[in-house]
């Protein structure tokens, strides 16, 4: 057909965005960076996993990469031919060849089209018009799939959601694809299900040869099938490489946060211990720099600060706070009044103004896990001096002290995937030095 | 269950190694044959064409030609409410009845789970008895003639004093405390009316009115009511845009009043009133089924279609369309007997064209007797009623018995 020395898929800088608008001329307000400019290459035959938390645009992707959704930007080659630029017929056939395994197994299948005819459809829609052929056809992957030929004629409320994952596959190789994306494949089942469609893709893809892009959340799953791992953070990919080596040596703090996550059966093991504090930020209001600063726990300071990781994660947390101004002075006040016990207990009504400044700063702390006493002079004249303002209720000066001395790198520059080893990649400010020499310089200055 | 249909994997024992696989076909080879259309749909194209001919030349032969109805062989000449009459029983029968006679295994379920409802098993009786009658009957019945000196006559159990029945009795007269009593006679079952009409060839012949404005102007409704909504629910944004407004400006408009300014200026007829109600009553059907198919526009099986490479038809058709059946039944089930009763209250109000024999017009016939001569008025008000009745009770079982969910191990 084409050059076999081309991948078989090649993803090229893939956004997908979609517009936020409001009233009624549709006006855009801002826009939902749902996949912000990946790119993967898949080989003939591997399998390839992306893996994220829940709403990192996993599914997105998987679904603009078959233009199940149309991309916003970027390209998409497959067997060298632009996806991007097929037409009606040439997108019909492209159907042909990379064809999608649905996460929920219950919803997928129309629940007034029997289950031959659902599986018999890819044949119809492609032009097989001969109905015996299809019969035998869907009989046949039925068998295979480990159900009877006989089920055809029942109804998808009939089966269990590990048998409708087994007709999900059928259906998706009856048009014999070359690419196989499966979008959570098996999250909606049972472990010991899982572990039996898993070995089925597996089987199929061994027989038949076929290339699988494996998309979940699973950390576990990934790592039983996959050959190449992506590790994916609010619409990008933070993370690529080959899985044994992803998995024994991450190299980017997401990768590590996710890989401690999981939980070891064995007791002395206590993992890596990183935990990941704070919600995924809207994918609509993304953070600068590095998407995952405002969560990493290894996020690097400023050079000439010189504060414990932990502390400085406090502080920088507690700046992202006051910069959205979302520090309630009021009941700060009101759950130290109720911890101090004696000393405002005869206080009717506790407000700001009642309060010592030096315990109201100290309880602001202790809100947000930042020492009473920073190990760093400079630092803590900072935060002392951000503080005061707080107390004075001046939020802009308390913004405009932390910003000026704790901006860190991670939000000022975005990294971007660099090779880390043989073939793995990672998206972080650690692997480079430069960045870090760049800023002391300035610094200094 | 199924037994009958899997000889064939007990014929090669399931495990012999199939002569068909989805690894041998050759999907350039199916490309290259092109698309190849069924018997069956063959035989209905050409079906549509002889009929879109026949409308074409009867349309030809009065408005251009100017010589009149066409005359066709066998047929002879055919009205504009038989044309679409004849269509839509052909739709019927090719949607309908065709489908259910190629899957008999199907036919049987549906048929299992519709036999639940008695009231709609009577019903379904009820309506066929009522439809075949109002085929039939017209074609082979004479037309009910005024026949001076027979009015008001009684229903053949009944009796009317004699002065105010026709000069004649047609059952003999009885005299019952001084008081001459005209009988009624199997001659007229049920009666006559006031202008000696046989009340039973007239309730026939209304039958066949009801049944043609009531299936007629519904099949259009529907059609056009499942077209815009499922094509506003589908594409969405300013498709969607344009087609709800303009429903919702068609709506600020009562048909019932759009027919009485054309038959104030086109003059009434029974074609005109099916053709309003038909293409100017579908609104809130549309909104319904619009409502209900943007629901199920979001169901991962939606994107399953497009990811099998499916066209925007089909996947409305096969999914969209099966999947809000719920709501096109009940539009359905509420605007056939709407209709039904709507050109009933027309005939009724003397705003009908007043040489169809509508139960409408009966019933409004009879409205001045109802103390001396009830029956004028309430038969084909019965008739009505339990037909109205009868729509409703069957709707309800359609919906359940079509929804393969209900008869399973249920959610």
């Amino acid at each position: 057909m084409s050059r076999s020395d081309e991948p078989l898929l090649r993803v090229d800088g893939l956004k997908k965005h979609y517009p936020i608008t409001e009233g009624i001329l549709n006006t855009e307000v801002g826009r939902a960076r749902a996949v912000d400019g990946i790119s993967l290459e898949l080989e003939r035959g591997e399998t390839f996993g992306i893996v994220g938390e829940s709403g990192c645009g996993k599914s997105t992707a998987a679904a603009s990469m078959v233009r199940l959704e149309e991309p916003t930007d970027g390209e998409i080659r497959f067997e060298g031919e632009n996806v991007l630029e097929y037409d009606a017929a040439e997108l019909r056939r492209f159907r042909r060849e990379v064809q999608l395994i649905f996460q929920d197994p219950d919803s997928s299948f129309d629940p007034r089209m029997s289950v031959g005819d659902a599986v018999a459809e890819p044949l119809v829609v492609q032009g097989m018009s001969d109905r015996e052929r299809r019969r035998e056809i869907v009989a046949d992957l039925l068998e295979r799939v480990g159900l009877s030929a006989a089920d055809m004629k029942r109804y998808p409320h009939e089966f269990s959601g590990g048998q409708k994952q087994r007709i999900g596959l059928a259906r998706a190789l009856t048009v014999n694809p070359k690419l196989l994306v499966a979008d959570e494949p098996v999250s909606a089942l049972d472990v010991s299900v899982q572990a039996e469609i898993l070995r089925l893709i597996d089987e199929f893809q061994r027989e038949l040869g076929l290339t699988v892009l494996i998309i979940s959340h699973d950390l576990g799953v990934v790592r039983q099938v996959c050959d190449r791992v992506a590790v994916m953070y609010l619409g990008e990919f933070v993370e690529v490489g080959p899985t044994e080596e992803l998995f024994s040596n991450p190299q980017h703090p997401y990768t590590r946060a996710l890989l401690s996550a999981i939980p070891t059966p064995d007791p002395t093991d206590r993992g890596l211990g990183v935990e990941l504090t704070g919600d995924v930020p809207d994918p609509s209001d993304p953070p600068s720099g590095c998407k995952f600063h405002t969560r990493c726990p290894e996020v690097i300071p400023p050079s000439g600060i010189d504060l414990s990781q932990e502390t400085w994660r406090s502080v920088l947390t507690f700046r992202k706070q006051v910069e959205r101004e979302s520090i309630d002075v009021e009941s700060i006040v009101e759950m130290g009044v109720l911890e101090s016990g004696d000393k405002y207990g005869n206080l009717e009504e506790p407000s700001p103004d009642a309060i010592d400044d030096a315990d109201l700063k100290r309880w602001i702390r202790s809100e947000y896990d930042v020492p009473d006493r920073l190990d760093d002079p400079r630092a803590e004249a900072t935060v002392d001096d951000a503080l005061d303002a707080i107390v004075d209720g001046d939020h802009d000066r308390a913004k405009a002290h932390l910003a000026e001395e704790f901006t860190t790198v991670c939000e000022r520059e975005k990294p971007e995937l660099e090779a880390c080893g043989t073939e793995q990649e990672a998206a972080c400010h650690l692997l480079d030095d430069v960045h870090v020499e760049l800023d002391e310089l300035r610094l200094t200055e | 269950m199924g037994e009958d249909t899997d000889t064939r994997t007990k014929a090669d024992g399931g495990t012999a190694p199939r002569d068909v696989t989805f690894e041998q076909v050759d999907w350039d080879e199916i490309d290259a044959d092109g698309v190849a259309r069924s018997r069956k749909r063959v035989a209905w194209l050409a079906v549509v064409s002889l009929w879109t001919i026949g409308v074409a030349y009867d349309l030809y032969s009065r408005f251009v030609a100017e010589t009149g109805q066409a005359a066709f062989p066998v047929l002879g000449s055919v009205s504009p409410v038989d044309w679409l009459w004849s269509f839509t029983l052909l739709v019927l029968l090719y949607y309908g009845v065709v489908p259910l006679y190629e899957n008999p295994r199907m036919t049987r379920y549906y048929w299992k789970e519709f036999k639940k409802n008695k009231a709609a098993v009577v019903s379904a009786l009820y309506l066929i008895v009522v439809f075949a009658i109002g085929v039939i009957g017209p074609r082979v019945l004479p037309e009910p003639e005024p026949t001076p000196g027979l009015e008001n006559q009684p229903p053949v159990w009944g009796s009317i004093e004699a002065y105010s029945a026709g000069t004649s009795c047609a059952g003999g007269t009885t005299t019952v405390d001084g008081v001459t009593m005209c009988q009624g006679s199997w001659q007229h079952p049920f009666g006559t009316t006031s202008s000696g009409e046989d009340i039973l060839l007239s309730s026939i012949y209304g039958m066949e009115v009801s049944m043609q404005v009531g299936l007629i102007a519904t099949l259009m409704s529907i059609s056009v009511a499942a077209a815009v909504g499922l094509t506003a629910a589908y594409y969405g944004g300013l498709v969607d845009e344009v087609l709800m407004r303009y429903v919702d400006i068609q709506m600020t408009f009562p048909t019932f009043f759009l027919f009485l300014l054309l038959a104030y200026t086109i003059g009434s007829s029974l074609f005109v009133l099916i053709l309003i109600f038909g293409l100017f009553g579908w609104g809130s059907s549309a909104r319904i089924m619009r409502s209900e198919a943007l629901q199920r526009r979001e169901e991962p099986y939606m994107k399953a279609a497009k990811n099998a490479g499916a066209s925007s038809l089909w996947t409305i058709r096969r999914h969209l369309l099966p999947n809000i059946s719920n709501s096109l039944i009940t539009a359905a089930t509420l605007t056939i007997p709407s209709i039904i009763l709507a050109e009933a209250a027309i005939a009724f109000l003397g705003l009908g064209d007043p040489t169809v024999p509508s139960w409408g017009r009966l019933i409004s016939d009879g409205r001045d007797q109802l103390r001396t001569a009830w029956w004028i008025s309430t038969i084909p008000g019965g008739f009505l009623f339990f037909t109205i009745l009868a729509f409703n009770f069957l709707g309800d079982a359609l919906r359940d018995a079509l929804d393969p969910r209900h008869g399973g191990s249920g959610e």
